[in-house]
């Protein structure tokens, strides 16, 4: 009975603690501003208007044509990539968008990864 | 009637005897010596300007029968003249002058007819102004003979009875001409007739030394010479007739006979005249060879009879040679000559000469048989030579059989060439000096045959040796297979022949038969025409590590200008052979057949080697077996059997088997000739079938091939290494397509079966589509791209299913899948899974991480859990139900790579009264962040657990329950929806391929 009193006030405390935080509020960007080719260092995003993309990163040697294609969706602020392997399969990558200007672009993931690109022409 | 011959006979013998007494009373009374000597002298006097001696004058008529002689005894004339070497002019014991009786008898006139001397000398001397010591008659008195001697001319017959010398000699020195002879002891007789037309005469002379000096230069010296001619001459026609003369120099005698005339009308001197020799020895010849002319013999020395006949017939003037028909025969001969190392002997010959000297047509030299040997060769040859004067043509058939050995002291030590053994051989050969000399083979005719015996030659460090070998050859080819190949023709065949180069190779061929024809090979602007038949019990050839051995290889090679192109060649090669094998080192070949046939044309105006080679064929391959240092096990090949043509490469049958793998390969490459030249898409379409691959054997099979440890490098020190050529480069303009059949491959203890599949290389892309094959643990599939944009930029995907998988096997299969999913490693049982990944790739394949993608899905049911002590220590901590069993009821779970990210999708697992769901990220540089929401327990709460950190370094931290509703559909929240959606999109693109 002791043992289970203790378990008891246990989950109580833990539940105390687990029950914190509200979501965050619901913020809408504009999409149209994503349209365009975005940089992090080497790291290039580039969006289209189809909601098409493609991404690659020069430090590998990897130039705008041999962009790797994605799609995205932007609803709200989650920002959806949807990387398109040629072999068959995709890859789902989910973000949340903090800022997004005409050239200025942050997100990040659930992971608490921050990204943050400057638009170039 | 006897009586009265018998009178008549007595009345003859007694005039006869009264005359004979006349005669002989006034020998001895009326013109005896005493009374005959002052008339001599007093008519000596009147004609001899020089002193003459006379001895004892008598008249002589029995010795000198039937007419009356004179004869004087110690008969000389000295004439001193300054610088002469004698003042004696002639000195002799006897001298007789024969008189014509007849015109004693009716006319009173002492007429010689006949002169005889015995024993003393002739000095006979001119000085370089012409004086002489024999001008000696009386100039006044001279005049009025003349006269009478000129009414001698006209008498109607001279008959000279008899000029005879006896043991004179002779001495000439006439320093005007530069001449100077010596005759000794001669012997010498002189007859004939002189009549108005004709002199008929019979000259004899014999001197045992003869010695003739001119300009300095001594022709003869002590030489013996005999003369002994009789001819007639016809002066009004200059016409000159030899009947049997002989004329005799040191024994060497010449027979002549025949005419010669003066034409004077027109210009011609007609001749008829034969001469024949016999036996002269050459040794003689040589020594009549004038000391001037020794140098031309100088270190010769010759031997042998010489025999020769001939004549000289017809006309000779400005423009017209009589014929002359020389024959010539050599007997037993010998010869040394200096500089040439090997004396000669038996030298025999018969030689025919027959020329107007001028006409081609008439002239040829004709050699009857021509022989001579060596200590250890002999030769011969035989034939005709004729258009003398023009272009010289040789018809002549030579035989030799020759010791090489003895040649070699000819050979320039420079050369370092050694030859031995024997040539045998007989050459039949037809040409022109012209032909010789313009090097106009193509006109000749030569053919033969030769035999080489215990051949030997060494060359610069190169051998051949062989024991026996026939050589035939003929130009040009009479016999030839076509047109084209009429120039030369060769058969070799070979015994043993073998070849070497000292540090080099060694060759060997036995019973060898070569079967050479060749059009002109000489011509540069075309390939010749060539056709070569082989056939031969064995080769074999050592090279350093290299060997080949071929049993009874046969075969034939025609090699012939292209059409169109005669400077490149077609090719034909046919070519069978048994037991043919071939070792590298450590690597060896055996085939037990094989056979080729093809056809090549060469275009050498194709940059491309392919295009410059064009052939088609077909070869058959049995039994090959090939044993490599880098192959564990023999590579055997039951069967090769395949055509070729320039579009199209046809293997019709092709079986490999290694140890316990077997492979055949079928199938067509097509427009290979039309790729070269860019003109269209490789083709490719093959079948391999094998009923058993051993994977880990093929892979240690060929595990190192074309890597040494040196190879073990950093990525910088292969960088640097020029050596290296890049990466396989998928080429374009090709589509090629394998269609696999493998009945078992097993790998260890694993067995795949029914590996069926398809490998693709699609115009730049290699591809291994759909391959699907079953295996203990699992059905599985595979699909693989490699695409090569750029060498920087190397594309390679997979996309793997495995369905019904056991887990563990899985894990051991594929063990970077516990990397991606750890907590795998805590289940045991069946599943599915399933991965696509992709990624890009350097030079060096290393992979650019900022270009991976990568998705997997997997999905189990009644997994069991750990092991039983875990699970007891897990069921005991969280007071599981008595009830409880070691299984997870259910797992499904997806997971995500992009670039060094791994993304756990939320899963559910289900123990006993726990449900939690688990999610988070995974990082290549394995630090991870995961999420653990307890869902459902016997406690009433929701708890949640975020584990963060490194192995080494990992946190726990209570959290909120992330995904407490999350397999709950009535409650579920939009973002446990969103990740529900995301997996779903997962796993159906995964499975969108998996045949069913």
């Amino acid at each position: 009975m002791k043992r289970t009193l203790l378990y008891l006030t246990l989950f109580t405390v833990i539940s105390m603690f687990t029950v914190s935080c509200e979501p965050e509020a619901d913020v809408s960007f504009d999409q149209s501003l994503l349209i365009g080719k975005w940089k992090s260092g080497t790291l290039y995003y580039k969006y289209l208007s189809g909601g098409t993309g493609g991404t690659w990163d020069t430090a590998d040697d990897v130039t705008e044509a041999e962009a790797q294609a994605f799609t995205w969706t932007l609803v709200k602020s989650d920002l959806t990539h949807v990387h398109i392997m040629e072999i068959g399969g995709s890859v789902p990558k989910v973000y949340t968008v903090t800022e997004l200007t005409a050239t200025s672009l942050k997100y990040h993931d659930d992971f608490g990864v921050n990204f943050s690109f400057t638009k170039v022409p | 009637m006897k009586k009265a011959l018998k009178i008549i006979l007595l009345s003859i013998a007694s005039i006869l005897a009264i005359i004979l007494l006349v005669v002989s009373v006034a020998l001895w009374l009326v013109f005896t010596p005493e009374r005959l000597t002052p008339i001599v002298h007093k008519q000596a006097e009147k004609y001899i300007t020089c002193q003459s001696d006379l001895g004892e004058i008598e008249l002589t008529f029995f010795s000198t029968f039937p007419n009356f002689g004179i004869k004087i005894s110690n008969f000389s004339l000295i004439n001193p003249v300054a610088g002469a070497p004698s003042d004696t002019l002639i000195s002799v014991n006897e001298i007789t002058g024969i008189v014509d009786a007849k015109a004693f008898w009716k006319n009173n006139e002492l007429i010689l007819i006949g002169l005889e001397m015995k024993q003393g000398t002739i000095n006979v001397w001119a000085d370089s102004t012409g004086k002489t010591n024999y001008d000696i008659f009386a100039a006044d008195t001279s005049q009025v003979p003349e006269t009478e001697e000129e009414s001698d001319t006209i008498s109607p017959d001279i008959d000279i009875r008899k000029i005879a010398l006896s043991g004179i000699d002779i001495s000439y020195i006439d320093l005007s001409l530069k001449m100077k002879s010596e005759i000794k002891d001669l012997n010498s007789e002189i007859s004939g007739m002189i009549n108005t037309d004709s002199i008929t005469c019979k000259i004899k002379i014999n001197s045992p030394a003869v010695s003739l000096e001119y300009e300095g230069e001594k022709y003869l010296h002590n030489t013996s010479l005999s003369l002994d001619i009789p001819l007639d001459f016809l002066p009004s026609r200059q016409f000159i007739r030899i009947k049997e003369g002989s004329a005799s120099v040191n024994g060497l005698e010449l027979l002549m006979n025949g005419t010669a005339e003066n034409d004077t009308i027109n210009k011609n001197i007609i001749t008829d005249l034969t001469y024949r020799l016999e036996s002269w020895p050459l040794s003689s010849i040589i020594a009549l060879v004038p000391q001037s002319f020794n140098s031309y013999l100088k270190g010769i020395e010759a031997d042998g009879l010489l025999t020769s006949q001939g004549s000289i017939k017809g006309i000779m003037n400005d423009s017209i040679m009589p014929m002359i028909d020389i024959q010539l025969e050599m007997k037993n001969g010998a010869l040394k000559y200096s500089e040439f190392p090997l004396p000669l002997h038996d030298i025999s010959g018969k030689i025919r000469l027959v020329t107007d000297l001028k006409t081609d047509a008439v002239s040829y030299l004709n050699i009857g048989l021509f022989s001579a040997k060596t200590p250890g060769s002999s030769f011969s040859t035989e034939g005709k030579i004729t258009r003398l004067f023009s272009d010289i043509h040789c018809d002549l058939i030579t035989t030799a059989g020759l010791n090489l050995g003895e040649f070699e002291s000819m050979i320039p030590d420079s050369m370092d060439l050694k030859v031995k053994g024997r040539v045998n051989g007989k050459i039949k050969s037809v040409f022109s000096m012209s032909q010789m000399e313009k090097m106009q083979i193509e006109k000749m005719k030569l053919s033969g045959s030769m035999r080489l015996s215990d051949f030997f030659a060494y060359y610069d460090s190169m051998t051949v040796k062989t024991d026996k070998s026939d050589i035939e050859f003929a130009l040009p080819n009479y016999k030839a297979a076509t047109k084209n190949t009429r120039f030369a023709f060769a058969k070799i065949v070979m015994q043993n022949f073998t070849t070497s180069m000292e540090g080099s190779y060694n060759a060997t061929l036995k019973n060898a038969t070569l079967v050479l024809e060749t059009s002109d090979a000489r011509d540069t602007t075309r390939i010749p025409d060539l056709i070569c038949s082989f056939n031969m019990d064995s080769l074999s050839a050592v090279m350093d590590t290299m060997s080949i051995a071929v049993s009874k290889p046969y075969g034939k090679v025609l090699i012939s200008p292209r059409s169109g192109s005669p400077d490149q060649p077609h090719i034909t090669l046919s070519y069978n052979s048994e037991n043919l094998k071939t070792a590298a080192g450590q690597t060896s070949v055996a085939v037990k057949r094989i056979s080729i046939n093809t056809d090549i044309l060469n275009d050498n105006s194709q940059k491309d080697i392919f295009l410059q080679w064009m052939a088609k064929g077909s070869l058959d391959v049995d039994n090959c077996l090939i044993n490599m240092s880098g192959l564990a096990y023999p590579v055997k090949i039951p069967s090769i059997k395949m055509n070729f043509d320039p579009e199209t490469f046809n293997i019709k049958e092709s079986k490999l088997v290694i140890d316990k793998s077997d492979f055949q390969l079928t199938g067509n490459l097509n427009n290979i000739l039309s790729y070269f030249r860019g003109d269209s898409i490789l083709r490719g379409d093959f079948s391999f079938v094998s009923n058993t691959t051993d994977v880990l054997q093929l892979m240690a099979l060929t595990n190192g091939i074309g890597n040494d440890s040196t190879k073990v490098e950093t990525v910088d020190t292969v960088a640097a290494d020029t050596s290296y050529t890049g990466p396989y480069m998928v080429p374009k303009n090709i589509d090629l397509f394998l269609t696999t059949n493998i009945r078992t491959a097993t790998m260890g203890i694993d067995t795949a079966t029914n590996i069926i599949g398809s490998v693709q290389i699609h115009d730049g892309i290699l591809v291994l589509d759909n391959l699907s094959f079953k295996t203990p643990a699992a059905k599985m599939q595979l699909t693989a791209m490699y695409r090569t944009p750029r060498k920087n930029h190397l594309y390679l995907g997979l996309d793997y299913h495995m369905l019904d998988i056991e887990i563990e096997k899985l894990l051991s299969m594929i063990p970077d899948i516990d990397t991606l999913m750890p907590m795998l490693r805590s289940f045991r049982g069946k599943g599915e899974f399933h991965i696509a990944v992709e990624t890009y790739l350097d030079s060096m394949y290393n992979v650019k991480k900022s270009t991976i993608r990568g998705a997997s899905s997997i999905k189990g049911t009644n997994l069991v859990l750990m092991d039983g002590e875990t699970f007891g220590e897990i069921a005991k901590t969280l007071k599981f139900s008595k009830h409880a069993v070691n299984k997870v009821d259910s797992l499904s779970a997806e997971f995500t790579i992009f670039r060094n990210e791994i993304d756990i999708y939320p899963f559910l697992i289900v123990m006993d009264r726990y449900k939690a769901v688990i999610s988070g990220r995974h990082n290549f540089d394995m630090s991870y962040d995961y999420h653990i929401s307890v869902v459902d327990c016997p406690i009433p709460i929701k708890l949640g657990v975020d584990v963060k950190g490194t192995e080494e370094a990992m946190k726990y931290n209570l959290a909120k329950c992330k995904y407490a509703e999350f397999y709950r559909p009535t409650s579920k929240n939009v973002v446990e929806n969103k990740q529900i959606e995301l997996r779903k999109l997962i796993r159906d693109a995964l499975t969108l391929n998996v045949k069913q």
